[in-house]
């Protein structure tokens, strides 16, 4: 009854997210995770690693620049990893050197940094870059590609000169506009809709009428890719952004509802017929400002599975 | 059939002042299906003579997205990648060279009068009279236009070559953008970069230019996405102008008959270099030429 009796208060905010895959109900929000060692004592460094679009912090035992650094490429603990915090550096990433001068730490990694996806790239640099900076006095990072400068590798971001949180942080492409969006689909049979989930276990047998909690819109989404699933669990939403600027994939995120760190709703050019995003759910000009319209902060948010 | 635009970031400057609006980028049509590209006699037994023995260095001048990127530690690089480091590769096959060496350069260093370190450059060098008084130069693999880049702000957007005449251009000084801006469109208002530093790139050209981005060439997302990195396209200025290898003068490697055309099946051989270039946006008109109307008119229809 007490169950029931829940649902009931949410009903209003039931909302259903047909696609690849993606449903919506309710509950609390874990936007960091703390790891094992964090309250004690012990000095601790903060890590940058992504969940969805945004970079999030963790932390870790040490004090030093190199500590930090050295956590960055060893990677999300299994427990962060499950929660959908994720890396772009490559695990056999090697730190061949650290230096810290004069505000501005000179970071040497080994080539396999600089090779990957344009924004994989992208990513990997602003943890670096915010991993390296959360130390006194370093406001620039320098960084060093097998001890030689790296031109061109790390696209839009101009690595050889040093870098600087405000660079990265800094919307540098224009806000893009989808001149004449294509119509979505066909506004399915909210009933029918409503009926499925019932016949997924998501609803209960006696809400299959909508009389109660009720399906009030269905809407196609893209979430995310197998490797960075829209992570399961109970969230609520804890703030709205008419445009969203993603610092590690430089880009613009537009009527951005995140629920989760960086997951969010949010438009988006590309909404495939298939998992493909970072773990934000992606929605087409047609429906993501209603979404952003009938969202308020605080409105729960239930993921329930994701990619396999 | 010509089915792609592409384009390179050459001629603009890395150090401009906010107030710069303009800036020019050599528009590259590719030949889809077949590209002329220097090579080697292939019918010589013995790999061709070259500064070292067995191996062919490379003149290259990083940064250039899609053609050539890379690390460096001075001249030497240690790791580079693009269309223009994957023509070189070939080069070096055809003559039987078994060893690549690229060596980073300033671009004005690599058409310069004087000795060279290198056996060929490739860096987007487009062919003039003025050039091939002081290197060699392949036959063309490439055909490009000059395009030009509006700053972000910039609004209504020129859509004539009249239009540009009131703003601030930019250039590469030395480059054939400075000259086409010089000559063609608005010698008052050009400005042209004070020298080639090592980390100029067009990113950075860009971004202070417009405050605009570089991202590796996407066309797809070019596509959809609209306004990219390279900042807003306005369009061409026709220049037909030719991209060739250089080679130092008198060049082993210069002598007739061992460098001579040949035609690469870029279907067959360079489905990853085609895509790195691609940096238009086709379907959107990114080849439009500017016109030497009347701004008044054409201009009104930008947004």
């Amino acid at each position: 009854m007490q169950e029931r009796g829940e649902r009931r208060a949410v009903k209003r905010f039931l909302l259903a997210v047909l696609a690849t895959l993606g449903f919506v109900l309710t509950s609390p929000i874990a936007t960091r995770v703390q790891s094992a060692d964090a309250g004690t004592a012990s000095p601790t460094v903060k890590v940058w690693f992504l969940v969805g679009e945004q970079l999030v912090s963790v932390v870790r035992p040490g004090s030093t620049p190199q500590a930090a650094v050295q956590a960055l490429i060893k990677g999300p603990s299994v427990a962060e990893y499950k929660l959908g915090y994720r890396t772009y550096v490559p695990p056999a990433t090697v730190l061949r050197s650290l230096t810290v001068a004069h505000g501005e730490a000179t970071v040497d990694l080994s080539l396999n940094f600089a090779l990957g996806n344009a924004q994989s790239l992208d990513a990997r640099l602003s943890q670096l870059v915010h991993t390296a900076s959360g130390f006194d006095g370093v406001t620039r990072v320098h960084l060093l590609i097998d001890g030689g400068t790296a031109y061109g590798m790390f696209p839009g971001v101009v690595t050889a000169l040093p870098i600087t949180l405000e660079q990265l942080e800094t919307p540098a492409v224009p806000v893009w506009t989808i001149p004449n969006p294509a119509p979505g689909p066909a506004v399915p049979d909210l009933l029918a809709a409503q009926r499925r989930l019932v016949a997924l276990g998501f609803l209960l047998p006696g809400d299959a009428d909508g009389k109660d909690d009720k399906v009030v819109r269905v809407i196609p989404v893209s979430t995310g890719k197998p490797s960075t699933p829209t992570p399961a669990g109970n969230f609520k939403v804890y703030a709205k952004f008419a445009k969203w600027w993603s610092t590690p994939f430089q880009e613009w995120l537009l009527w951005a509802v995140p629920f989760n760190g960086g997951v969010a709703f949010h438009e988006f050019p590309q909404v495939p017929a298939y998992a493909a995003s970072h773990g934000c759910v992606r929605q087409m000009a047609t429906t993501a400002r209603w979404l952003y319209n009938f969202s308020v902060v605080g409105m729960p948010v239930k993921v329930i599975g994701n990619s396999k | 059939m010509k089915t792609a635009v592409a384009g390179a970031l050459v001629a603009l400057s890395a150090f401009a002042p906010a107030t710069v609006k303009m800036a020019t980028i050599e528009m590259a049509t590719i030949e889809m299906a077949t590209i002329e590209m220097a090579t080697i006699n292939t019918t010589t037994p013995k790999p061709a003579a070259t500064l070292t023995p067995g191996q062919l260095t490379v003149g290259v001048s990083l940064p250039s997205a899609g053609f050539e990127t890379g690390v460096a530690r001075g001249t030497h690089v240690i790791y580079a990648q693009g269309f223009d480091i994957d023509l070189a590769l070939d080069i070096a096959k055809r003559l039987d060279l078994a060893h690549v060496e690229f060596v980073q350069s300033r671009f004005g260093d690599l058409v310069s009068v004087g000795k060279k370190p290198w056996d060929i450059a490739v860096a987007q060098i487009t062919i003039t009279a003025a050039r091939s008084r002081n290197v060699s130069f392949s036959r063309p693999y490439m055909t490009v236009d000059q395009g030009v880049l509006a700053a972000k702000a910039l609004s209504p957007l020129p859509h004539s070559l009249a239009g540009l005449r009131p703003l601030q251009l930019c250039a590469l000084r030395g480059s054939t953008g400075a000259d086409v801006a010089k000559t063609r469109v608005a010698p008052e208002q050009t400005r042209t970069t004070a020298r080639q530093r090592p980390h100029h790139d067009a990113g950075l050209a860009v971004r202070r230019l417009s405050g605009g981005y570089l991202r590796r060439t996407d066309s797809r997302r070019a596509q959809s996405a609209g306004p990219t990195y390279y900042g807003t396209f306005v369009g061409l200025v026709p220049t037909a102008e030719h991209y060739g290898i250089a080679l130092p003068k008198g060049s082993p490697v210069d002598r007739p008959g061992r460098c001579r055309a040949r035609r690469v099946d870029l279907e067959r051989d360079g489905p990853t270099a085609r895509e790195q270039v691609v940096v238009g946006r086709p379907g959107q008109g990114a080849r439009a030429a500017l016109t030497p109307g009347a701004p008044a008119q054409r201009d009104s229809r930008a947004s």
